[in-house]
């Protein structure tokens, strides 16, 4: 009798260890670690990254969407940046900001007629836009500042007429394009998150 | 019977044991904010000096780097507590002042302007930031529901529990733990002074990027609506609200926002005071080798927060009733040994400069 129910204790114990141990397990390890090798628990993601308790990160996606070219060099959003800034040279100015409390670096790199923007995730920087200063540069499809409204009807058939702004998406990226008085004053390329 | 009742004792017993176990594993894996993110320790550090405090400056770093309520103590006597953290939004800000009108009821409500800019939430790190420090109450759930990113929202009850129980959205943290989550697993470091995190260092601005136009300069409905409701909630307290941007240069504050701010003051009867119009006379150096600035602009150094709570305090004593408080002796002791520190982290941060040319911690 006395043996039976020590060995019922022995069953509750290991019983319990059992789910200490399964508990632990499942909290530490289970759901949610990130496998990509970006950290989400010291709560560290950039203005573009999402980490989610529990949950996947969502990695920066660079699909088919609209582009900026200069020269040889293709400018595409939530691409890796570092060739592309080098590809496209030295600068002319060049300012970083960090964020409040988060490791990471917004950075814009200015060259005539442009900037290019970029953000950092886990150590690295990606490309967040890309915005015309003047009518020196154009988009592949041919649009610069200055242009018609009736120019962004004709290249992107995009309704423009006595509208400040048209904002069109594709793949990764939005192409913002400012119009005042129907004449193209601004075009910004932008990353989507 | 006395057997049930054992039985009973062992479940009970291993129960606790289990509570405590875990309750152990969630101090453990809870990030300490000691040697990163230290911004992580304002919202909790709050608790410490709550009450007694005539003004409250709530807003993101643009209250906790620039102002320095040791400064308005030693100049004006105005006692003063910051409720800053990381990109804090409207809506966390209209919590911390209500969550704060539980501990205490200022006089001034000192609030920075430039969350107006952000009309969805942005990170679920910041909200981290900002509300895993909050104490629990109706505010703090509230807090919660409407700060929620799309992808927080999308699992509210998890999202809840997991403010309830940290643990579950710090577990994966087993494989970082380090030296820091052992040594303060019981007890933690004081960041800041009364709300001011110090920084002594120096970058001057040199390059400010030209701001790119935007579609649209109007604010959101919902900073709309949580500005009246922080002014809604002054007003039932007696408090005087005042609104303010802080004299920072980035991230930039367009013309076409300031606009708004002004008229909405002068439509409710606010003060309101763009310091950035008043850089000058406030005295801030941002371009020499020793600038106000320890980020190229983005943030004030304390010399900076200095030169600007002598000034904003001059501001307060011309348009509030705020009186001297150094004539009381209790005060005074309090104030005394907040000061004290101030002096000892502030020598800390320049002996390191010295030595070592840089910074690397808040504690020199």
């Amino acid at each position: 009798m006395k043996k039976n129910v020590l060995k019922r204790n022995h069953a509750v114990y290991a019983l319990v260890m059992a789910l200490i141990i399964s508990l632990s397990v499942m909290l530490l390890s289970g759901c949610g670690g990130n496998d990509d090798g970006r950290s989400d628990a010291t709560g560290k993601p950039a203005s573009n990254a999402t980490a989610l308790p529990g949950g996947a990160t969502t990695a920066p996606s660079q699909d088919d969407g609209y582009v900026f070219k200069k020269g040889d060099v293709t400018i595409v959003m939530n691409a890796k940046a570092a060739d592309i800034i080098a590809a496209l040279g030295e600068p002319s100015n060049y300012y970083e900001s960090p964020s409040c409390a988060f490791e990471g670096m917004d950075k814009t790199y200015s060259y005539p007629g442009f900037d290019v923007t970029t953000y950092t995730e886990s150590g690295v920087d990606y490309i967040s836009g890309v915005v015309f200063w003047d009518d020196s540069v154009e988009t592949p499809e041919g649009l610069y500042i200055g242009a018609s409204a009736a120019d962004v009807q004709r290249i992107y058939g995009a309704d423009a007429a006595g509208k400040t702004n048209v904002q069109l998406e594709k793949g990764s990226s939005y192409l913002l394009i400012l119009l005042k008085d129907d004449l193209v004053s601004s075009i910004q390329y932008l990353a989507k998150n | 019977m006395k057997k049930a009742l054992k039985i009973i004792v062992k479940i009970v017993a291993l129960a606790a044991l289990l509570v405590l176990c875990l309750g152990l594993l969630q101090r453990l894996l809870v990030p300490k904010y000691i040697t990163e993110n230290e911004e992580g320790l304002l919202v909790k550090e709050y608790y410490d000096y709550a009450g007694e405090n005539d003004v409250l400056f709530i807003g993101d770093c643009e209250v906790y780097s620039n102002f320095s309520p040791v400064k308005l103590w030693q100049d004006f006597g105005i006692t003063s507590a910051i409720r800053g953290s990381p990109q804090q939004l409207i809506w966390h800000s209209y919590y911390m002042l209500e969550d704060t009108l539980r501990h205490e009821k200022p006089k001034v409500v000192v609030f920075n302007v430039l969350s107006m800019k952000y009309g969805e939430p942005q990170s679920e790190a910041y909200n981290r930031l900002a509300l895993d420090g909050m104490k629990w109450s109706n505010t703090k759930v509230r807090a919660i529901r409407a700060s929620m990113t799309e992808e927080e929202a999308d699992s509210e009850g998890f999202t809840i529990a997991s403010y309830v129980f940290p643990l579950l959205r710090f577990h994966s943290r087993w494989n970082e733990l380090s030296g820091e989550d052992f040594k303060y697993l019981f007890s933690t470091r004081q960041l800041s002074h009364n709300g001011y995190v110090m920084r002594v260092d120096s970058k001057p601005v040199t390059e400010i990027p030209r701001a790119k136009p935007l579609a649209d300069y109007s604010f959101s409905d919902t900073c709309w609506n949580y500005l009246n409701k922080i002014r809604e909630l002054c007003d039932d307290n007696g408090i005087q609200l005042i609104l303010i941007k802080a004299p920072t240069l980035m991230p930039h504050w367009y013309d076409e926002w300031d606009e708004q701010i002004v008229k909405y003051a002068a439509d409710n009867g606010l003060c309101y005071v763009n310091m950035l119009k008043e850089a000058e006379t406030i005295g801030i150096d941002y371009y020499s080798e020793n600038a106000d600035t320890f980020d190229a602009g983005m943030h004030l150094n304390l010399n900076g927060a200095e030169k600007l709570s002598e000034w904003f305090g001059n501001y307060l004593k011309a348009n509030t009733a705020l009186g001297d408080r150094r004539t009381e002796s209790h005060t005074c002791v309090i104030w005394q040994e907040k000061e004290d520190y101030y002096e000892e982290m502030k020598n800390a941060q320049y002996t390191q400069l010295r030595e070592e040319g840089k910074l690397t911690g808040y504690w020199g």
